[in-house]
């Protein structure tokens, strides 16, 4: 019995003209995905990308890589068989059995693409239904509340049973590629990892930069970016990570500036850097995990602030989200127990008492006037060093 | 490079790398009946000798353990569990290694009634305190015989003496694991019944150090096929065993100039410092000072950019803060404990490394001092 993986996509069915190059991305991505894991045929036809996995061994962790893939709606493994209904019946058997005896009461749905088959929909579920029914013993049919239910699909060139039941949630969005690239400043909190991974799912590439601050925060620190980096890359398949030297820019902050516009005036250097970098590598938007309210420098006025210094879209996908929601988000898409590890970042060394929270443009632009900010940023850009990063490259618990 | 964190762990020196390298060549299990096993067991019991030697004990009260966590437990639990019937009043101090503190927490809370003595500003313990604690329903003392944050030599004998005296049917146990090669530490001087020593603090391997026992009085923690006649049951670690044998033929050194030039250059050169402990009971392994006003994992980090490694005497996360609890005991001020750094020596090292890291400090201290409130 011939086991293969029907993965179904959402969204960019409802895509025009576009959606055959959509179609194709999607499965350079699955490609990029799996090819290493092992050498399946990948097939497209009738909405559904087939893959056919040479190795069975391997069905398991395919399937799991292909949950990650954005613009994948479900990933469902289905035993392959005959275009007849004899041979559908006894796959059916065969395949679905164990969870049949498993339960106690099923249904069969069946669907034909293939208008020509002999049977129509309606009567291929009666026929498997039946004979299911005969060679399960104890097993009732109910058709409004199953607790099994069997799939028959018959198309083009082959037939396909599986049960519904078994079937994996895709992530959803769009193929990574059929957007453009965005740049996002990721620290190494719980917030900017699930900022990226909201990006990243409506189609778009993502770099992360991340600002560093030898020695006030530590190697570990810097390889605590990089593993959550590696954690997001399971969706994007790599990550370019641009370290910047920012311990300069910090003491002079901190020696020149007022305490209460520290942080923001730190703020605006990074925004002012991630542009650069972001023009450079061909970025169109900058991405920022910040919350609306959540901290001082994340209230209106401050966004504000920091907001004014760049010239290229800004996206803040948990603008409106709680901190609890956010971290719901992390824990699904696994970077919360790298994200709370100890390791400083650089926004929490730095940190002043009583930071404004209702700050002014006109005010901080004049605070920030006593150093030469076009040298420090060009400086900073200049330093940066870039670090690729691909799943499981990086790897800190 | 200077490395100035050995109190956390050693270079292996060449002679133990040889040492364990040749024993990669011996695979035979030292329980075998046949030659390879016989041929494996003979290098373990060598090195059972060496490590005898060293603490000027009988090679047979010696059991090999993967290391000074795991020795200490099976002193503190097995030596409590076993006297369990005839008391469980138990004594340690509040300046020992967390394998010794984590032990005894545990059986707190199986039921045991533990003291933990406290610490005076000098960073020993005091003895009259001790001398107060102890019953004749006292089953187990376990006493440091250097402190591992301050290098502080605790005084082992006298409370082993006050021990014998009080409760005299009391085990005492003594973690020697920054004493072992470095100070006198033989249970032959002290009259410790149990003594915890460690390969990797004097230039042998991780993952092994021993117990030494001199009564049966412990019952094993671990279970299995009875090796080491069941105390310390498994297949012996010998590669790693090979290595500690020929380690501790080694001599470590003296490292007394050293610890008296970096103390006094930073006396000299740094305002608003303090020296950890009373200098009089140093080992002279270990320096411990506080940069006040400083956090000193950044001091650290700093230091490490110019290839001198440190350690601090508590971690400084905001996310985490975890104050030294022997600086903490010791009566520190908070301010003196976020800037704690352990500097610990090596013989390698010479009195110009010392020179060139206290003119370091003398400039990065003042650098972050300028920024850090």
């Amino acid at each position: 019995m011939k086991e293969i993986i029907l993965v179904k996509y959402g969204e960019i069915i409802l895509k025009g003209f576009n959606r055959p190059r959509f179609e194709k991305i999607l499965m350079k991505n699955i490609y990029n995905a799996i090819h290493l894991i092992d050498d399946s045929d990948i097939t497209i036809a009738q909405a559904t990308i087939y893959i056919d996995v040479k190795d069975s061994s391997k069905l398991d962790l395919v399937c799991e890589r292909l949950t990650k893939i954005f613009g994948i709606v479900s990933v469902t493994r289905a035993a392959e068989c005959e275009k007849d209904i004899e041979s559908m019946k006894e796959t059916a058997l065969r395949y679905c059995g164990p969870d049949l005896k498993s339960g106690t009461s099923f249904k069969v749905e069946a669907k034909r693409s293939d208008k020509k088959f002999p049977l129509t929909s309606q009567e291929i579920s009666m026929e498997i239904g039946g004979f299911l029914h005969e060679n399960c013993e104890g097993l009732i049919v109910d058709v409004h509340n199953p607790q099994i239910t069997v799939k028959a699909e018959v198309r083009d060139f082959k037939a396909y049973v599986y049960c519904a039941e078994k079937k994996l949630r895709g992530q959803g969005g769009m193929p990574i590629g059929t957007g453009l690239k965005a740049s996002l400043l990721l620290s190494g909190g719980i917030d900017s990892p699930v900022a990226g991974h909201m990006i990243a799912k409506r189609g778009i590439e993502i770099d992360a930069i991340n600002f560093f601050s030898f020695p006030y925060t530590s190697e570990r620190a810097k390889e605590k970016v990089l593993s959550l980096a590696s954690i997001l890359a399971q969706y994007t398949s790599k990550i370019n990570v641009y370290i910047v030297p920012f311990t300069e820019i910090q003491l002079l902050i901190r020696d020149k500036c007022p305490e209460e516009h520290m942080t923001l005036i730190m703020r605006r250097f990074m925004m002012r850097i991630a542009e650069k970098i972001a023009r450079k590598n061909k970025s169109s938007a900058l991405i920022t995990g910040e919350s609306v309210g959540q901290v001082a420098s994340q209230t209106l006025g401050a966004l504000d602030v920091t907001n004014s210094v760049v010239d290229m879209p800004v996206l803040r996908p948990l603008i409106g989200m709680d901190k609890e929601e956010i971290i719901v988000r992390s824990r699904q898409i696994g970077t919360f127990d790298t994200s709370i590890l100890p390791y400083e970042d650089c926004c929490t060394v730095f940190t002043p008492k009583h930071p404004s929270t209702n700050p002014k443009r006109a005010s901080v632009e004049k605070t920030e006037s006593v150093l030469n900010i076009d040298e420090l940023v060009k400086k900073a850009v200049d330093g940066t060093e870039m670090i690729t990063v691909y799943p499981g490259s990086h790897y800190m618990n | 490079m200077i490395y100035l964190d050995n109190a956390s762990t050693t270079m292996m020196s060449e002679a133990s790398k040889r040492a364990a390298a040749n024993a990669m060549d011996l695979f035979g299990n030292p329980s075998s009946m046949h030659r390879l096993g016989i041929e494996s067991e003979k290098l373990v019991e060598a090195s059972k000798a060496a490590v005898a030697d060293a603490l000027s004990v009988q090679k047979k009260y010696v059991f090999f353990t993967s290391g000074g966590t795991e020795a200490n437990n099976l002193a503190i639990i097995g030596s409590a569990k076993y006297l369990k019937k005839r008391g469980n009043k138990i004594i340690t101090t509040k300046i020992e290694h967390p394998s010794v503190t984590s032990a005894f927490k545990a059986l707190e809370d199986d039921g045991f009634e533990v003291s933990y003595l406290s610490c005076g500003s000098d960073g020993r313990i005091d003895l009259a305190e001790l001398e107060e604690e102890l019953t004749e329903k006292t089953t187990l003392v376990s006493i440091m015989a250097v402190n591992n944050e301050t290098g502080i030599i605790q005084p082992v004998k006298e409370a082993c003496g006050l021990v014998r005296e009080k409760s005299p049917l009391a085990l005492f146990h003594s973690d020697c694991v920054q004493a072992f090669g470095k100070v006198d530490c033989s249970p032959r001087d002290t009259g410790a019944d149990l003594v915890t020593v460690s390969a990797h603090k004097l230039h042998g391997p991780k993952g092994v150090g021993a117990l030494y026992i001199k009564t049966g009085k412990i019952s094993p923690i671990i279970f299995g096929g009875g090796q080491q006649n069941g105390i310390r049951p498994g297949t012996e670690n010998v590669i790693g065993i090979a290595g500690f044998g020929a380690a501790v033929q080694e001599s470590y050194g003296d490292c007394s100039e050293l610890y008296d030039t970096l103390k006094s250059e930073i006396e000299k050169n740094i305002p608003s410092v303090k020296i950890n402990g009373d200098p009089k009971y140093a080992s002279k392994h270990v320096l411990n000072v506080s940069f006040v006003g400083i956090r000193a994992e950044i001091l650290l980090h700093t230091l490490e950019s110019s290839d001198i490694f440190v350690s601090t005497g508590s971690a400084c996360s905001t996310h985490k803060p975890q104050p030294s609890p022997v600086l903490t005991a010791m009566g520190c001020s908070k301010k003196e404990i976020e800037g704690a750094v352990r500097f610990s020596f090596d013989s390698s090292l010479t009195k110009e490394d010392m020179i060139f890291t206290a003119e370091v400090l003398k400039k990065e201290v003042a650098l972050l001092r300028k920024y850090i409130r």
